[in-house]
Formats: structure tokens, sequence, C-alpha cells
């Protein structure tokens, strides 16, 4: 190389200076981003490692189930590759519901044991460690909302789970002196316990004479190993595993010689007191029993006796019973004889008297009739009477006188006649005699007529008087014989009433005898009854006695025996405990803190190592165009070089320095800027985590190294392969302007009626897109990337929402949680619940009890952050916690098929509903159904009903929370719910939801930052492309727009030539960048994701509305700035030539 | 009056200490209709006074007055305004958009003209209606040329002009595209300055101006100016 081609080669970069700070930003970008993150990982690494040693992390933890003597200790120090061992003492306990209820691991203050150093030192970050037995130690980053001041006092309550706490400690009541922290924890895992919730909060070390306990509780062990390799490293977990095993054999030694010495004397004595206890025992039982017997066969006896009596009686009974009945029904049967007959009778009587009546009324129209008959005749006499005297005065007379005129007159005439001899004078007196005889004998006739109707009458008279007297006779006959009867019939009545009388006398007498009878039979069966009743009481009560002698005895016996018993037990459990001795071998892999904090690491590890490929990416597809362009203008010049003579190598090396000396430099300001800052805000983010100090930068040299090379490689071998596709010309082709792109007719062309409707910079855009193919995808690459980031960096954001809104106000309804010193069932709790109740400010309540449980599914094991949780109102339990898909939101109703777990969890080990997890804890171990899985994102919880819990654990639940919901949750509402509640000693603590949630926001606050890089990241790669590809569009088509402003189209419409294709890019960078976005952030959001939370998965649209809006904004910043240049093209310049 | 008058210009460029005159003071005048021919060795300064005339650069002093406005003293705005109303161009390298058709290079120009020649029958009037819809690349250089006059015709300009049309081109095609010029300012009454340094082609214009050194050295009038076939050179 020549010292004018080394020349001639600065000059190019000083030419073409956007294009050499293009590809050196976004080389600096992705070498930064690589060496900057890649950083933060031993930086953190050595941070801890640093922590921990000065700290004097121990490598051991060692648990026995029967603590520590001073041999074991021994015993353990003396194992190879121990370097020191330091015994130590811990209880948990909890804190007296005026100190917060919390559950606190008390530790001893780490002491020097001997000639051994002191381990797990402790940072003490104000006052000083506790000296006095009632002093007391808290930690200075306190995650559970607790907050202590030096001089504050702490209470424990005296019961913690079934011990009692005071025959631990010495003191129960603590003033604080000091806060520290403690490299026991790190992070904001304290671990578990029996007691309580199960879950501890808080750490606090005491003076180690304040544990009464005679035997250490555990012991923390150095080995001779951790000098020399640092703490996360390979050889570190190596030489851990290979003593941890060592450590097993002399714990197993050591447990040996403990069931010598200890617990085969412990189970002789037992032994013997057993049979003791076991003889007097049946003997006294066999006393018992002979009494037993004689009060039971005296019983019998009795018991026989009573009821012979019984049934004597009940027989005597049933006869009067019967005789009562007999009686009853011959009184009836009299009475209804009686009053027959006494009905007949008075039939009778009315007979009678009817017959009276008929025969007064008889005999009175009988005489009526008589009466009136012989009146008639009377009359008639009377009447005859007058006729006859008045014809015998008047009428005979004149009737005689008449007859004898008349006879004078016939004699007179007759005589005439005799003496008139002259016919005629005869014949007229003969006319005349006759007529005078005629009236003669008319006379005579009436006369006789008129006597013989005399006669007549008197004749009809006397037969009618004659007829009348025989009537009346007959008539009075009649009359007496009816009389008769009717006195006959009167006789016979009287004569049955008497007799009648005579038999209702008879029968009355006859029933009161038998009435009396039955009335002895009864009064004698009563007395019987009395009798009979006495007995039995009498018998009864001397049968009592001797039971209430035999029961006292008894009760005397038994409990003597449980005494014994349970002295028996007490000694088998204390032997039970000693006799599976146990020791427990913790690494540091078992300090949730150390694992959680390369975890961590560990994660954040993955994220870098996929972010700087993506821009690696981008960063070779910048630097194919612009050196393919650059070699392109310098095509001429490469020609002319070649005919000089300048070989193939020398001329591409002009190009590769141009590029070395941008990646170099690049890399070099990326690494510096990315080095210094990013380790630095990343931690920052996990500060919330972890309280182990600050960190100070560790080069990772390796990566360092390894981002330069992949940059510096990749764009010096894009330079060569470009170059030498143009050195494959011949020098005279070279020199020759490379024909222009030929126009290609597009696919699109041939929708004809949509082309038409093209405007000329529409198709002239549209050719242009399909003609630079590596132009496009650069830019939708970058656009794309640009626009990922931001949905990412939002996405995350959004993904920290759930964690505060759905949580705490959706899922968890209720505001406050009691939980009552002791758990128990729902009625050993009602002083709670009833509590609860009648204060105004609640609305709605329910008991839960949450345990601490490890599941497992598919050999996956989590014990970690998981709660057993059983309601005891599953069909109410939506009013307190909603327990809903995340999807859909549909509720999930509690059932006691199976179990709900959370999304998290079934996430983690791929538990699907239908599956069948094993749960297990304090509470016993089995098996369930999964049923549902419901969103939450804060640890990992498993809802079952109480019968569900029962049918598996074979007990009931014990209640130890009671969710509360407020009607006012105003703080100043919660503040005097709290304390009126807290009033009652059996309550140990009150927590309020919002402050959990004000807790949580503190938290996730600093994680902003992070997002805050990623969106200027994000800006610098679009900047970077948008800005890049424009130039070199530009550069490319300088005569083109030359030839459009001579044309006379102005400056806007010129830009809009190269805008048009810009904006067209960029939407389909931005769709896909939103598309990738989406993966983008789901990938970033599980792997920072911690193991107890979930993060939201939802991108929320206004996230995708931030980043195409950004994106777009970006691309017209850029747009903006070439503008300048585009007015800034000469057209005399560039038309004067050809290229 | 004149269609275009130069009076007295300048073009004046600093290389550093040293101050070149492109164009020295020149003067003179095109007559409406014309066809003149601006003839000179290269560098002789005729590129310039074209560019100055086309509005696509500037003078330093003098006054070029085309149709009674002295477009030296145009804005940038009404220089874009002059070129896209008043002037054709056609260049020695056509310059045509490589990403358009004949026909769609023809429209582009004419599409944003007021009073535009319609594309097909400008493509026509220069003979290439068969292959209007070919890109350039696939068009031979004189076809090019041709289109590139198709389109500066297609703006129907007050003022062709020609920046060495022929000079990319054989002998016989440059011959044909001369005579299309011609023809064309013949028939459209059109007015052309075309700018060559080859002088044998000057008998077929009517005005030719010869330059040397930013200096107008010759300015004549052809009474009779020759078919572009009677000469040749």
């Amino acid at each position: 190389m020549t010292k004018s081609l080394l020349k001639n080669t600065f000059r190019e970069i000083k030419n073409t200076k956007a294009r050499f700070i293009s590809i050196m930003a976004i080389i600096a970008l992705g070498v930064g981003f690589f060496a900057g993150i890649k950083a933060t990982v031993p930086s953190m690494y050595n941070l801890a490692e640093n922590y921990y040693k000065e700290q004097n992390l121990m490598d051991y933890r060692l648990v026995s189930t029967v603590g520590f003597d001073e041999d074991d200790i021994k015993a353990v120090a003396n194992t190879e590759g121990v370097s020191s061992v330091m015994p130590s003492y811990f209880c948990d306990a909890q804190t007296t519901a005026e100190s917060g209820g919390n559950v606190v691991r008390l530790i001893s203050v780490p002491e020097k044991y001997g000639d051994n150093s002191e381990l797990n030192t402790l940072v003490l970050k104000e006052g000083r460690l506790p000296e006095k037995p009632n002093e007391i130690l808290v930690e200075h980053d306190s995650i559970s909302g607790t907050k202590y001041n030096v001089g504050d006092k702490i209470t424990f309550s005296k019961e913690a789970g079934d011990k009692d706490l005071s025959e631990q400690l010495v003191c129960l009541e603590y003033t604080v002196v000091g806060t520290a922290n403690s490299p026991l924890y790190i992070s904001y895992q304290r671990g578990t316990t029996s007691i309580g919730n199960g879950k501890i909060s808080e750490f606090m070390y005491v003076n180690q004479k304040n544990f009464k306990t005679e035997r250490y509780t555990e012991l923390y062990v150095k080995a001779d190993f951790s000098e020399n390799c640092s703490a996360f490293s390979d050889a570190y977990e190596e030489n851990s595993e290979s003593l941890a095993e060592t450590l097993e054999t002399t714990a197993n030694a050591q447990c040996e010689v403990f069931d010598k010495d200890v617990i085969q004397k412990a189970k002789n004595e037992l032994g013997d007191s057993k049979t003791k206890y076991n003889d007097e025992k049946t003997k006294a039982e066999k006393q018992l029993s002979d009494a037993k017997d004689k009060i039971e066969s005296s019983q019998k006896e009795f018991d026989e006796k009573i009821a012979d009596a019984q049934s004597e009686l009940d027989n005597a009974k049933a006869k009067i019973d019967s005789g009562k009945t007999e009686l009853e029904s011959s009184k009836n049967e009299y009475y209804s004889k009686i009053s027959s007959a006494e009905a007949e009778i008075s039939k009778k009587e009315t007979q009678l008297k009817n017959a009276e009546t008929e025969y007064e009324k008889s005999k009175s129209d009988f005489d009526s009739q008589i009466i009136s008959a012989q009146e008639e005749i009377d009359s008639g006499r009377a009447e005859y009477e007058t006729a006859y005297n008045e014809y015998k005065s008047t009428q005979e007379p004149q009737l005689l006188a008449g007859i004898e005129q008349a006879q004078t007159a016939v004699d007179s005439l007759k005589a005439a006649i005799a003496a008139e001899t002259n016919p005629d004078v005869q014949a007229v007196l003969n006319a005349q005699l006759e007529q005078a005889q005629q009236t003669l004998d008319n006379l005579n006739s009436q006369y006789s007529q008129a006597l013989s109707k005399l006669e007549e009458s008197k004749a009809k008279l006397d037969s009618a008087q004659a007829e009348l007297d025989a009537k009346k006779a007959e008539g009075q006959a009649q009359l007496d014989s009816a009389l008769a009867q009717i006195e006959s019939g009167k006789t016979a009545l009287e004569n049955g009433k008497a007799e009648l009388e005579t038999q209702k006398t008879e029968g009355y007498n006859k029933l009161v005898e038998a009435e009396n009878t039955l009335n002895t039979a009864q009064s004698q069966y009563d007395d019987g009854v009395k009798e009979l009743e006495k007995q039995k009481t009498d018998g009864q009560q001397k049968l009592d006695d001797a039971q209430k002698e035999y029961d006292k005895e008894k009760s005397k016996a038994d409990e003597k025996f449980a005494e014994a018993e349970e002295e028996i037990n007490d000694a088998q459990k204390e032997l039970d405990k000693l006799s599976s001795p146990e020791w427990y071998v913790f690494t540091r892999n078992d300090n949730p803190g150390y694992s959680t904090f390369s975890q961590n690491a560990d994660r954040l590890d993955a994220v870098a190592s996929v972010f700087p490929v993506f821009f690696l990416l981008v960063a070779v597809l910048v630097c194919v165009t612009t050196m393919t362009r650059l070699i392109e203008e310098k095509r001429t010049e490469i020609g002319t070089l070649k005919a000089l003579g300048y070989s193939n190598i020398s001329i591409i090396t002009k190009f590769v320095i141009y590029a070395l000396i941008a990646a170099i430099l690049g890399s070099v300001i990326g690494t510096v800027l990315g080095v210094c800052s990013l380790p630095f805000i990343i931690y920052n983010a996990y500060k919330i985590l972890f309280y182990i100090g600050d960190i100070t930068l560790v080069l990772n040299i390796p990566s360092i190294v390894l981002g330069i090379a992949a940059a510096v490689l990749c764009t010096t071998v894009v330079s060569i392969v470009v170059c030498m596709r143009s050195l494959a010309h011949k020098p005279a082709e070279a020199m020759r302007p490379k024909a222009p792109k030929p126009g290609k007719r597009i696919l699109l062309e041939y929708i004809t009626p949509l082309w038409k409707r093209f405007s000329f910079t529409a198709k002239l855009t549209a050719r242009n897109l399909f003609r630079y193919k590596s132009r496009l995808c650069m830019t939708v690459i970058g656009v794309a990337g640009c626009t990922a980031l931001i949905v990412a960096a939002f996405g995350l954001l959004n993904s920290f929402d759930p964690l505060t809104k759905d949580q705490f106000e959706t899922i968890y309804k209720y505001d406050a949680v009691i939980v009552p010193k002791e758990g128990g069932t729902e009625k050993e709790l009602s002083y709670l619940t009833s509590e609860v109740k009648n204060k105004d400010n609640v609305s709605r309540f329910m008991l839960a009890s949450q345990q601490e449980a490890t599941v497992e599914f598919k050999d996956q094991i989590k014990d970690e952050s998981t709660y057993l949780t059983v309601v005891q109102n599953p069909d109410e339990l939506d009013t307190i916690i909603s327990l809903h898909t995340r999807k859909g939101k549909e509720e999930l109703t509690l059932t006691d098929d199976g179990v709900l777990i959370n999304e998290k969890l079934s996430e983690e080990f791929g538990i699907k509903v239908g599956n069948t997890i094993r749960i297990s804890g304090e509470f016993g171990d089995s098996e369930a159904k999964v049923c549902g899985i419901f969103e939450q994102y804060l640890h990992n919880y498993i809802y079952m009903t109480p019968t569900l819990y029962s049918s598996l654990f074979g007990k009931n639940p014990s209640y130890n929370m009671l969710d509360v919901k407020l009607e006012d949750n105003s703080q100043t509402a919660q503040e005097s719910f709290s304390s009126e509640v807290l009033t009652d000693n059996r309550i140990a603590a009150v927590s309020f939801i919002a402050t959990s949630l004000e807790e949580f926001k503190n938290m996730l606050n600093s994680l902003n930052l992070v997002v805050l890089v990623m969106i200027i990241c994000a800006a610098a790669l679009a900047f970077v492309v948008l800005y890049n590809l424009t130039n070199i569009n530009i550069a490319e088509r300088v005569r083109e727009i030359a030839t459009f402003k001579v044309l006379g189209f102005n400056n806007r419409e010129t830009s809009s030539f190269i805008y048009k294709e810009n904006i067209v890019l960029t939407l389909l960078g931005i769709a896909v960048g939103l598309v990738l976005g989406i993966f983008l952030t789901s990938f970033i959001v599980q792997t920072v994701e911690v193991d107890n939370i979930m993060f939201g998965r939802e991108i929320y649209p206004t996230s995708f509305i931030y980043a195409a809006g950004f994106t777009l904004l970006f691309s017209l910043l850029v747009n903006a700035v070439m503008s300048f240049k585009i007015k800034a093209v000469n057209m005399v310049e560039s038309l004067k030539s050809v290229e | 009056m004149s269609l275009v008058e130069f009076k007295n210009v300048y073009k004046r460029y600093k290389m550093g200490e040293v101050v070149i005159n492109a164009v020295d003071g020149i003067s003179f005048k095109i007559e409406q209709g014309e066809f003149a021919i601006v003839v000179g060795a290269s560098g002789a300064g005729k590129t310039t006074v074209l560019n100055i005339l086309g509005g696509m650069d500037n003078c330093t002093e003098g006054e070029i007055i085309v149709r009674g406005k002295d477009i030296s003293k145009f804005s940038d705005k009404q220089l874009i305004e002059y070129r896209r109303f008043d002037i054709g161009f056609v260049f020695q390298f056509y310059n045509l958009v490589h990403n358009l058709t004949a026909k769609e290079n023809v429209e582009l120009a004419a599409q944003i003209c007021k009073n535009p020649l319609d594309s097909e029958k400008a493509i026509e009037s220069v003979g290439l209606l068969d292959r209007k819809d070919n890109f350039p690349a696939q068009l031979s250089g004189g076809e090019q040329q041709r289109v590139s006059i198709a389109r500066a015709l297609a703006k129907r300009p007050g003022l062709l002009l020609c920046d060495e049309p022929t000079g990319a081109l054989d002998y016989n095609t440059g011959r044909q595209i001369l005579k299309l010029l011609q023809d064309t300012c013949k028939k459209e009454k059109m007015t052309v300055v075309l700018i060559t340094h080859n002088s044998a082609i000057t008998p077929m214009a009517d005005h030719v101006i010869e330059m040397k050194s930013g200096k107008i050295v010759r300015d004549i009038f052809n009474e009779n100016p020759k078919s572009v076939y009677e000469i040749e050179w």
C-alpha cells in the first residue's frame, strides 16, 4: 500500500463523513449494547463475590433435628477440607400485634468460636451490635414494610407455633440498638417456617447468650477451597458438592454416636416405665371391671323384679279397663231401654188422650143431633096441633055446613025433579042436580082429604118420634162402649207405668253396684302402681350410688393412667425426635438470595445475547449498503488504479481500511459508552431485589473482544466481498460508468386499473422499492427493529401494570387481612368473625387458610412462594378475591372436584387443566386435579374448598387469616379499623392491601430507567439506519434529482420522490416491527420475570401506537434533515458529467 | 423586442485566490423562432451561458432579459417556475429517469405544465411511438435523445435549450437528431438554442454565436440556413 493510497483513504473518510459516521454509529450501538450488558453480568457476580468474601459467608449451613453439641462441632471442624466452624442459634418467633405481628427469624449474632474465624459477618448500618440480652439488631433494608429505628421496642408473643418462646429465649422484649444487612439474606427472600403464616418476613439478631437452648441449632462451616474459588464459579460448585458429601459422612457418624449415647439409654428407661405402667394399669382395670360386674348384676336383678311387678299391675289394669268398658256398655243399654219404654208409654198416653177427645166430640155431636131431631119433631107436632085445631074450629064446620047445604040443595032438587014432570024443566033440574051433587062430592072429598092429611101428618110425626128414640138408644149404646174402651186403656197404661218404674229402679241399682266394684279395683290398682314406683326409685337410687362410686373410682384411675401415659408419650416423643437424628447439609445454593442472584444474572446474560445479535445484523446491512455505494462511486477510480498497475489487494485494502477504521472507532466508542452506562442502569433496577451495595465495573474482556471482533470481521468481510465484485471487471470496463440499473416492470404494473391510478411519484416509488432490494431489507429491518424495541419498552412498562392494577384492584377485592395469633376452625375463630361482623365499616369478610406448599408435577418441584389457600366459603369467594382466567376474564368457580392454580405456576410447569399435581406441606401430602388456571401476578397460589381439603388431607383446614373488605377504605378509616381490631389480644396483625400496593409501585418505578434506555437505543437505531439509507439514496440518485429540478419540479415535489420511498419503507418496517415487538416483548418479559412474580402478558394498543408514532416521528425527522441535502443538490454539477 | 437578450453578462468562479471569468461580459440577442447555435471549444463558457439562460445557474453580473423579464434577478422560486413553464432542456447524456418508460418520461415533464402537448403526440413527433413503453435502458442512444427531446417539447417551452445533443451519438444518429430539432424549430416556430463544439454544423442555424474564453468572438446570422442533410462533417 502506497502512501498516496493511504492518503486517498483518509480523504475518502473526510469526504464521506456522514457515511463513515453511520457505519461507526451502528457498530457503536451494537457493540456498546453487547459489551454493556455483558459487562453487567460479571460486575454483578463480582459485586456479590466481593460482598460474600468480605462478610465471610459460610459455605455450608448444618442443621440437625437434635441440635449440636461440642463434640459435633469438633467432629465437623476436624473434617478434612473444613477451615472453620461457627455454631449459632436461631429460632422463629412472632412479634406481638403491637409490634406488627410479623414472623421473625431470630439469629444469634455471629461470634468467633475458639480459634475459628467469624462467619456471615453483619454489615452494620446504624447503631451497634446487641450486647445485653434485651437488645436486638434489625434488618436495614426491610422488605416487610415494618421499619424499625434505633431505640424502638419490639415484643415477641410467647407462643411460637406449638412452642413456648420463653423456653427458648431469655427475653421477649427488646430494644433496637442497630440495623444491619446480613450476607445470609441478600434478596427479598426470607425463607419459610412452621409458625404463623409459614413465611418469615424479616430476620433479627440477638446476643448468643440470649438463647436458653442447650444445644446449638445450626453450624456454619467455611471450607478451605472457598478462599481460592470464586463464588458462583463452576469450580466452587464442584468443590462444594464434594465437601458436602464428606460432611454428610461426618453427619452420619455423629448421628450414630448420638444414637448410642442418648437414644438407647432413653429407650431403655422408657421401656421400664412402660412395663410398670402396663402392670398397674392391668391391675386397676381388673378391680374396676369386678366392681362394674357387680353393679351390672344387681341392676339386672332389680330390673327383673320391677318388670314382674309391672306386668302384674298391667294385668289388673287390663281387667279394670275391660270392666269399665262393660259397665259403660250396660249403662248405655239400660238407658236406651228405659228411654224406649218411656217413649212407648207416652205414645200410648197420647193415643188415649186422642180417643177421649174423639169420644167427647162424638158424644157432643150425638147429643146435639138428638136434640135438634127432637126439636124438629116437636115443632112438627106443634104445627100439626095448630093445623088440627084450625081445621076443627074453622074448616070442619064450614065444610060440614057446605055439605049440609049441598045435601039440602040436592035433596030439594031431587024433590023438584021428582015434582016436575016437564022434561025440560026436569032436564034443567037434573043438570042442576048434577052440579049440586058434584059440589057436594067435592066438598065431601075435601073434607075427607083434609082429614086424611091430618091423619097422615100425625102418623108421620109418630114414626119420626119412634125413629129418633131408636137412634137415641143406639147412639147412647155406642158411646157407652167407647167410654168403656177408654177406661180399660187407661187402666192398662197405669199398669205399664208402674211396671216401668219398677224396672228402672232395679236396673239403676244394678249399675251402681257394678260401678262401685270397679272403683274399688281402680283404687287398689293405683295403690299398687304407687308402691311399685317407690320401690323402683329406691332400688335405682341404690344402684346409682353404686355406679357413681364406680365412676369416681374409674375416673380417678383413668386420670392417673392418663398422666402416666402422657409421661410415657412425652418420653416417647422426645425419644422419637431423637430416634431419627438427622443432619441437613445446606450449601450456598440452598440460600435463596444466593441462588436468586445467580439466576437473575444468568437471565440478564440471555438478554445480552439477543439484542446485540440484532444490532450486529443491522450493522452488517448498513455496512453492505454503504460500502457498496462507496465502491460503486469509486468504480472509475478502482479502474484507474487497476490500469495504473495497482494490485487488487492494495485496492481492496483501501476500502477495508475505511471499513476497519469505522468498525474499530465505532466499537471503541460503543464499548466505552456501553460499559460505562449499562451496568449501572441495569443494576439500578436490580437493586430493588438485592442489597449488597453498589456495583463496581468489571470489564468482561472476552465479550468486549468478541463484540469488537464480530463488528470488525463483519464490516471487513462485507467490504472485501463488495470490492471483489467490482474488481472482477476489467480495468477498461471498470473505468466506464456502470450502466445504471435498468428500469424494470414490477408485478404491480400488470394490475392495470390500479397502476393507472398511480401518480408518477407513486409509480417511481413502487419501481424504486423493488429496484434496490438490499436497501429495502435494511430499512425494513432497521425500522422494524426500532419499532420492536419501542414496543418492547412500552410492553415492558405495560407488563408491570397488572401487578399493581389488576392484582390489587381487580383480583384482590378485599382491603385488609386480619391474622389471628392462632389458627383454628370456623368455630374457634368465631370471636373474630363476630367481632368483624359488628363493625360498621366492614362490608364483607371471609376466613382463609394459607400455608406454604410444595408442588410437584412430572418431576418438577416448586417449594418457594407457593401457597395453598383454603377459603371458608367458596361460593362467595368472588366478592373477596376474583379468580378468573386472564384471557376472556372468565370467572372460575371453586368446586370440590379439584384445585385452581395460578397462571405462572401452570406456565412454569406446563400444567394444564385436567392434570393432576402433587401438593405437600405441613398439612400432609396428596394429589389433586387442576380444574382451572386463574390470573394472578404475585406469588403462586393453589385454591381449594374446605371439603376437598379435608378429603385430601384427612383434617379440617385451620384458618389463619381473615380477608376483610371495607366500606370505606380511606387511609384514616383503615387506621381506625386496624387500631380497633388490634385491641383484641387474640389477633396478631392487621395488614392492608393499599400498603403492599404502594411498596410495589415504588419498586417498579426504578425499572422505568431501563425502558428509557431501550427507547433511546431504538431512536438511535432508527436514526442511523434511516439517515444512512436516505443519504445513500440521495447520493445514488443525485442525477435524477437534478433532472427533476431542471424540469422545474420544486423542492417539495423533488423531495417527495425520495420521501415517499422512505415513508413506504418506514410503514412497512413499522408493520413488521409491531409484530416483531410482540415476540420481543414476550421474550424480554419472560426473561426478566422473577420466580414468584408474573408480569402482564398484554401489550396495550397504546404501546403499539406509541411505537408506530415514535418510529414515524424519527423517520420524519430524518426526512426533514435530508430535505436540506436535497435542496443543496446542484443541478449544474450533478448533470455536468457522467458518473 | 428580442425573446432573449444578454446584457453584459459575467460569470466568475473563485478558485482560491484566482478568479476565473467563465463568462466574460457577453451581450447578444436571440429572436423568437430562431435556431441559434452557440459554438466554441471546450471551456469557452458556452455551457455556462446555456445554464444561466436555462435558470439552472446564476450569473455574477449583468442582465438576462427573457420575454421582458430579467431572470438574473429571479428568486429560486421564480427560477423554478421559469424552468417549469418556459424552458425545455435536452442534455448530452439525455438524463432520462431510468425507472420510467419513454412515454412516462415525457409525461413526467408534461404533468407539471399548464398546457402540455399530448405525451403520445410528442413521442410520435420524434418518431418513437412504437417504443413508447420501453425503458431507457432498452433504447439506443439516439432513441434516448429523441425521448429527451420529446420530453422537452411536451412542455411547449418558449425556449428549447440543447446542450451538445449529439455529443454522445454517432454521425448518422446525430444528424437525425439535428434534423428533428431543425424541423421542430421550423414547424413549431420554436426558438432553439443549441450548444456544440462542432462548428461544422453552424450552417444549419439562423444565428451563430461563437465563443472563446468566455467572450463572444463572432455573432452572425445566416441568411439561408442549410438543411442538415446538406451539411457534412
